[in-house]
């Protein structure tokens, strides 16, 4: 376990990774992740303190951004109704007020950690990506790359190569997708930054190679576009 | 350390083998292991082994290995479940390190079985004995004149081919696929693929490495499996794997996608494309990719050439080569000329090219022309010939058109690949007739031929793959 974000966890006794604990290790492996701040909840704190609060931060990432309740109890939490996208803050504190009350109506007694703010790194040319890691007892870890987003295990579009990786091994796995034209040209789109990918997948595969205590882990959505490419949500599993 | 090749030698070519449950019926129906191994023309000593007669075809018997004179280089094991643990202790007593278990039974049939089978590797492994199977077929080798096969198997020509599989079933082999030596390894509780895979390597005698498999028997075998086959890849070997069945072991992720979708022979797709192993689903992929990469020289790109007689084919191909990422050559103006010379003046010469029409003016001249010019174009990488020979009476026989000559002349002297499609009632005779000409591969079908092209192509440039 070389990740000392990793490690810090792991001593906690987490086992379990969710969006922002994982951020902490891919970002230490230089994945990028869009630009976020977390302000701890408070019972009765207002909407304009918590804005005051994540503006104030120099993670703050500038409208459109995304607002979460962070919380170990909602897992899906767009159906929850605890994420809302804000260009502005107006929206935005409108948008705290909403979620605080959605989550609260989740279910009796949840957990509220938090509050995050996440950078918007979605466009009209960007395109939704799984990259992801899971042990194979036969042949070790494995690196996934598929089409993400909601409907990945509808389309089961993804392909896997055991670590490490290669650049050739990227190549060869989005040439295999079924859906691989989305990432070329298409309806006036430009092609995807294939370095960005090739570079998130290879600095995927070396960590996966230095902590193997992690068995599982999806990214999804690995959002890329012509330019960059982001993790946008990750989570995973440790041993 | 002894090595993989000197481990595993004894299991194909035994100076002496001993047959545990030998029997001296013959004929139909009677599954007699002496008897096929004199019959193939195994050289080495034969001793069988059973307490209850003195001799097998003339063959000495023994009440035990133990009581075997010579040195036993390999033990053949076929007898009632039960007692295997003890003939298994004799071998080892005797100092055999090598051990073909064909009874079944065991640890895949119940509990009993299970413990039969630990007390029996148990001893093997004490003294470093190496099991084949159980259930198992054993092995079948045409180079040296040796099975361990209760199915009689008749010698015939081979390739330079080694097999490892899961099912006696490929010992019978196919009319496209004569492999040279073959190991079931059944249950494959000691001697599994990895090992062969890797026996193979070492073999001067084997070119292509097929592998049937069910499922590796132990946990982390498919990592080893991985370098064991670019290891073989490294050494000029090809490797085509039949991989069937799905089992639930190694799936025990649930969190996330990528664990639920990590699919055993998703998994295995994956791992084979990473070590540039061929995958095969039914035993026509099976003949077909492997005399492709035995018979054709490999292409230097993905460039074709199709010289056709009818302009449905044409059509086909297009498809096929859509579906297998070949590409169409852009003929030479030399090509284009010499075609042109002998078409009628209307005809647009194009790729795939319609050679037809020009055939009128006389087969035998027109096939050689675009064959020749097609094999000598430097923007062709490979070539396919369409060819319809219909049984219509009073028409001459097979080779008159021209076409069996024109590509036994010509195919050998250029280093690029031929495939030829015959269509019609003739089909097979011109297989024959092309059976044995160098470069030159006949299929069945459009599809086949771009099928066969894309194993011996280089892989599609990275950015090729992404426009696509």
């Amino acid at each position: 376990m070389k990740s000392k974000a990793l490690r810090e966890l792991y001593e906690k006794g987490i086992r379990i990774l969710g969006e922002s604990e994982s951020r902490k290790i891919l970002e230490e492996y230089g994945i990028p992740c869009p630009k976020t701040v977390v302000i701890g909840y408070e019972e009765g704190k207002r909407a304009e303190e918590y804005l005051k609060e994540l503006k104030r931060s120099s993670d703050w990432p500038g409208y459109p951004l995304f607002l979460k309740i962070i919380s170990p109890d909602i897992i899906h939490k767009s159906d929850a109704g605890v994420v809302k996208r804000v260009t502005s803050d107006d929206e935005a504190l409108a948008a705290i007020e909403t979620i605080i009350k959605n989550a609260k109506k989740y279910k009796a007694g949840v957990r509220i950690n938090g509050i995050l703010a996440s950078q918007d790194v979605s466009s009209p040319e960007a395109r939704e990506l799984l990259l992801g890691a899971v042990y194979n007892e036969h042949f070790g870890h494995l690196i996934s790359l598929g089409i993400g987003g909601v409907l990945v295990e509808v389309y089961k579009d993804v392909e896997f190569r055991a670590i490490p990786i290669t650049e050739s091994d990227v190549y060869s796995m989005v040439s295999r997708l079924r859906g691989r034209a989305i990432l070329g040209p298409f309806r006036g789109m430009r092609p995807i930054n294939m370095n960005a990918l090739i570079d998130a997948a290879l600095k995927l595969s070396r960590m996966i190679e230095e902590n193997p205590e992690i068995r599982e882990i999806d990214i999804n959505p690995f959002i890329i576009g012509p330019e960059r490419g982001f993790a946008v949500d990750a989570r995973m599993r440790v041993e | 350390m002894v090595g993989v090749k000197e481990e595993l030698e004894p299991f194909f070519n035994p100076k002496s083998v001993a047959i545990v449950g030998a029997t001296i019926a013959r004929g139909v129906g009677v599954f007699n292991v002496v008897d096929n191994l004199m019959s193939f023309g195994y050289k080495g000593e034969i001793y069988p082994v059973n307490p209850k007669y003195a001799e097998v075809l003339g063959k000495k018997a023994y009440k035990s290995v133990k009581d075997i004179p010579g040195p036993v280089d390999l033990v053949i094991i076929a007898v009632g479940r039960a007692i295997v643990p003890s003939i298994v202790k004799d071998c080892a007593d005797k100092g055999v390190k090598s051990v073909i278990i064909v009874t079944q039974g065991f640890a895949e049939a119940d509990e009993e079985g299970k413990k039969l089978q630990d007390e029996f590797m148990k001893v093997a492994k004490e003294v470093g004995m190496r099991v084949v199977g159980p259930n198992t077929l054993g092995t079948h080798n045409f180079i040296d004149n040796f099975t361990s096969s209760f199915i009689p198997i008749k010698k015939r020509e081979y390739d330079p081919i080694g097999v490892v599989c899961q099912t006696g079933l490929f010992f019978a082999g196919f009319p496209r696929f004569k492999y040279a030596k073959a190991i079931d390894v059944g249950a494959a509780i000691d001697v599994d693929h990895v090992d062969v895979v890797r026996y193979y390597t070492e073999d001067p005698n084997i070119k292509q490495i097929f592998v049937h498999i069910e499922g590796f028997a132990r946990p982390g075998r498919g990592k080893e499996f991985i370098e064991a086959v670019r290891e073989a890849k490294r050494r000029g070997k090809d490797v085509i794997v039949f991989k069937v069945g799905e089992t639930e072991a190694g799936r025990k992720a649930v969190m996330s996608h990528t664990g639920t979708l990590a699919v055993e022979d998703k998994v295995f797709d994956g791992i084979l494309q990473q070590v540039g192993a061929f995958r095969v689903r039914d035993y026509n992929e099976l003949q077909l990719i492997s005399s492709a990469l035995l018979k054709l020289p490999r292409m230097k790109g993905r460039r074709i050439a199709m010289l056709t007689h009818h302009g449905a084919s044409g059509v086909m191909a297009k498809d096929a080569a859509e579906e297998f990422g070949l590409e169409w050559a852009n003929l030479s103006e030399k090509t284009i000329k010499a075609v042109k010379e002998l078409s009628p003046p209307w005809l647009p010469i194009g790729n795939p090219v319609d050679i037809w029409p020009g055939l009128m003016g006389g087969p035998i001249k027109m096939h050689k022309t675009a064959l020749k010019a097609v094999l000598e174009d430097e923007n062709v990488d490979g070539v396919l010939l369409s060819i319809h020979i219909a049984d219509y009476s009073g028409w001459p026989a097979v080779g008159s058109y021209g076409h069996v000559d024109a590509i036994a002349e010509l195919a050998p002297q250029y280093d690029k690949p031929v495939i030829v499609v015959p269509i019609g009632v003739e089909q097979e005779a011109t297989r024959r007739a092309l059976e044995n000409v160098k470069n030159v591969l006949v299929c069945d079908t459009i599809r086949d031929a771009f099928k066969a092209f894309s194993a011996i192509a280089p892989p599609t440039p990275p950015e090729m793959q992404l426009a696509k």
